[in-house]
């Protein structure tokens, strides 16, 4: 391949601090015509402050972005992971939308209309009517619209922030062919992604960022993907190694989850395994293979169709959230905000919210029985006990998150069933909350996790299941499998 | 984002171990009903200072006696506001149909009549409570739909005419200890007791955290509709106390009466700091809110300024509250705007 040497944008020293924290610190890239330039690190790495600052949404505090090629901050487009298109209205009145450069006051209807179809057809979207609604289109379709939003305002450098996150494979494929075909124009595109085989299949250069700072820069070649994954943790931290702990019960104790052919409509069917106290299961999967879903049906999110599940050999049946709470299955939720925690609520109330009964008597709650299950639950999760007071939605992710598993820990599970355990949270608070699981799961606690983290399977998990299409693929040791092996799984189902 | 929110709890962290009287103030600017109670407290002292005829024995008994019946009308509606089910705008209904319970059943003797009113309440409230919390109708048209039901049942059972009450209801005329009317009493004991469920008990605490987050409870098992339920059941028993208690003063029912009592219960719950998102405020503030109103309205017509000008002064009131109550929730939660 190429590399193409006009360099569309230049990021100069760029540093950038919120409060006190620095989010960018002495940050230089260059973006090139005609390339697909990956933008990769972990959550609070950095890239989306980078990105705000080269679409003009946030000022720098030092540093600058210049453009060579004599273009503007106007030429750069960005195209959100949240689908900002609106759903109710019309194709061609989202379009509208982002079209900022109209001279005069009436935009005359039929060079509107030229301009809208071509950047749909760049954008693979050539046989869209123009006048159906936003909410009818399918998400890949939905999310190539966002792309064709980016090219009507005429952006040479379009910034896509994770664009196939929630796309299955067909419609990844999709995006990467007009991603393709848009650079093979001369635009530059910059590619935020979380999934390692779309990097290597897709970027001509990786730009790899870490705490704020850029820790490596190149052409892909120079890369593979345990490289990718080093820079992104850094040199210190050992990847893909689970910590063991003692298990602390009987063995002829061990409580047992028994799942056979369960299945939720459409959803997932003909799921089948065995998780059991002293070892961490995960379902393992994309966004749309079931895998999240299966976690949503054993804590009775959503109705199970088919299918038995036993724990310690009673059968449950037609459970609810509530019922099966009582049968002693805990949940943490994968969106913090909207399910986790109770944000203007107290890390104590957070804390006592599923164990209300055992912190009352006679149904008025005891403040020192409250205070002393906070103080020892958060020691638990490491989380400091001296801000058992402090609101929920003034700490930190890594924080709330702690305190959303806190809460289901409260409870006393027998199994805890956490979705994205660590979705957003940083690196030291992640190793805390995988210890803090570990331990659990020692202490005699089922753990079961759905996460599409490869990095977060290898650190936790000891079996993993593989779902694709709604259908397990393989359930192995950790230990016995490859990455590689695991990512082929999830993204075309055979078994390698 | 994230980073945000992490440098803002580690420039927090410093001021943890400041003062008590700065942690007091923090706490007061933090806590909206604190905010209420000190602003009541300001106005009454102004109100004595400036208002000539306010700082005496009637016209105070006056005051608590206009307020006593609308506060706890506001201390039942906080409970639904509170588990995040905005307003009920059924409570000058359940008031109005509440006198004429209460004014039918007066033969039977005050105490019955008294406990029919409250069980009218309480029944009313129930079947509010079954379709916004079971069936997850919106609480604003329920109630709105409820009220004009309840409305045009009473006005055919009692033909639009005024009910007069055969018996003697002087029992909740009577003065306690020569100062504190019956009506001021109950508002205060009630008063009370709704900040200690708030405060202590499990099923103010479901209150709470259903308000706050109902997925949030969820995920860890509450159920909200029997919450919810409880919220418009508690709140209907108020409005019917409220009513009853409003006929025992003539003897009478009539639809016509305690028609401005849910427009004033809305104020006083929304002056009174309790969050229309939910989950914040308390009881307590509502009770406060009904007295700042009160207070000011009061004031207001002693200065010799007309119905009018007091009505502006009540939505200016409000708006001011609600921005307070906003500035409040989000500072308290360390979000910005």
């Amino acid at each position: 391949m190429v590399l193409s040497t006009e360099v569309l944008l230049s990021v100069s020293r760029i540093s950038k601090s919120f409060g006190g924290a620095k989010a960018l610190n002495d940050v230089s890239v260059d973006f090139r015509a005609g390339e697909v330039h990956a933008l990769l690190g972990e959550n609070g790495a950095g890239k989306s402050t980078l990105v705000k600052v080269i679409a003009g949404v946030v000022t720098a505090d030092t540093g600058e972005v210049t453009f060579p090629g004599g273009a503007g901050s106007s030429d750069v487009a960005m195209v959100f992971q949240e689908l900002s298109v609106i759903p109710e209205l019309s194709v061609r009145d989202n379009m509208a939308l982002s079209m900022r450069r109209t001279s005069g006051l009436l935009v005359r209807r039929e060079k509107l209309q030229e301009r809208m179809q071509s950047a749909l057809a760049s954008a693979g979207l050539e046989d869209l009517d123009l006048d159906m609604p936003v909410e009818a289109l399918p998400l890949a379709k939905r999310q190539l619209l966002e792309i064709a939003r980016g090219l009507v305002a005429d952006a040479r450098t379009l910034i896509l922030d994770e664009p196939t996150a929630t796309l299955s494979d067909i419609e990844i494929s999709r995006v990467h062919e007009v991603v393709r075909s848009l650079v093979a124009g001369g635009r530059s595109i910059v590619y935020i992604t979380h999934r390692m085989g779309e990097v290597f299949r897709l970027a001509d250069r990786i730009t790899i960022m870490r705490s704020g700072s850029v820790v490596a820069s190149g052409p892909t070649a120079d890369f593979t993907m345990d490289s990718v994954v080093t820079h992104m943790l850094g040199e210190d931290h050992t990847a893909g190694e689970a910590i063991h702990v003692k298990e602390d019960f009987a063995p002829e104790s061990r409580r047992k989850l028994d799942i056979r052919g369960l299945a939720s409509g459409h959803r997932f069917s003909d799921v089948s395994f065995t998780a059991q106290a002293g070892e961490v299961t995960a379902l393992f999967g994309q966004i749309g293979s079931g895998a999240d879903d299966v976690v949503r049906a054993l804590v009775g999110l959503i109705p199970v169709t088919a299918g038995d599940i036993q724990l310690n050999e009673i059968q449950l049946s037609a459970l609810t959230r509530p019922k099966s709470q009582k049968h002693g299955i805990a949940y943490v939720s994968a969106d913090r905000v909207l399910e986790g925690v109770f944000l203007s609520g107290s890390v104590a109330q957070n804390v006592s919210s599923g164990a209300l009964a055992g912190v009352s008597r006679l149904g008025t709650i005891r403040a020192e029985l409250e205070t002393d299950l906070a103080r020892s639950i958060a020691s638990n999760v490491a989380f400091d006990p001296s801000r058992i007071r402090v609101p929920v939605g003034s700490l930190s992710g890594g924080n709330q998150q702690k305190i959303a598993i806190g809460r289901a820990l409260a409870t006393q599970p027998d199994v805890l069933v956490l979705n994205e355990p660590t979705r957003g949270v940083d690196i030291g608070a992640r190793a805390e909350i995988y210890r803090a699981l570990r331990q659990l799961s020692a202490n005699n606690v089922i753990v079961i996790v759905y996460s599409s983290d490869i990095v977060e399977l290898r650190e936790l998990a000891d079996r993993v299941i593989t779902m694709f299409r709604g259908r397990p693929v393989s359930s192995n040791r950790t230990t016995d499998v490859t990455d590689s092996q695991i990512l082929t799984e999830i993204l075309h189902g055979a078994k390698a | 984002m994230n980073t945000k929110i992490a440098a803002r709890s580690t420039l927090q962290k410093p001021s943890l171990p400041a003062t008590p009287v700065a942690e007091t103030i923090k706490r007061i600017t933090t806590d909206s009903s604190a905010i209420i109670a000190v602003t009541t407290v300001l106005l009454f002292i102004l109100a004595c200072i400036f208002v000539n005829e306010f700082a005496t024995v009637t016209n105070l008994r006056a005051l608590f006696l206009s307020v006593a019946l609308v506060g706890i009308a506001a201390v039942g509606l906080s409970i639904i506001t509170i588990v995040g089910r905005l307003f009920a705008l059924s409570v000058s209904a359940m008031v109005a149909v509440s006198t004429i319970v209460f004014a039918s059943l007066l033969h039977t003797g005050p105490w019955t009549a008294m406990a029919a009113a409250v069980l009218f309440g309480a029944l009313a409230g129930a079947v509010q409570g079954f379709f916004v919390g079971r069936l997850g109708t919106d609480p604003i048209v329920t109630t709105i739909a409820a009220a004009a039901i309840l409305i045009g049942f009473a006005q055919i059972v009692t033909g639009g005419r005024n009910v007069q009450g055969a018996g003697d209801a002087s029992v909740f005329g009577l003065t306690i200890f020569g100062v504190v009317p019956v009506q001021v009493l109950a508002f205060f004991v009630l008063t009370v007791l709704a900040w200690w469920t708030h405060r202590y008990t499990v099923l103010g605490r479901r209150v709470t955290l259903v308000g706050l987050n109902e997925k949030a409870a969820l995920v860890s098992g509450m159920r909200a509709w029997p919450v919810i339920l409880f919220a418009f059941i508690g709140s209907g028993a108020m409005a019917g106390l409220a009513g009853g208690l409003l006929s025992s003063e003539s003897g009478q029912g009539n639809l016509q009466l305690g028609g401005t009592f849910g427009f004033d219960a809305i104020t006083a719950v929304v002056v009174g700091g309790v969050s229309v998102k939910g989950g914040t405020g308390n009881p307590v503030g509502a009770a406060t809110g009904a007295v700042l109103v009160g207070l000011l309205g009061n004031a207001l017509v002693l200065l010799g300024l007309s119905y009018e000008v007091q009505l502006i002064f009540k939505g200016v009131l409000v708006l001011l509250a609600v921005v307070a109550t906003g500035i409040a929730s989000n500072r308290q939660s360390g979000r910005r705007r």
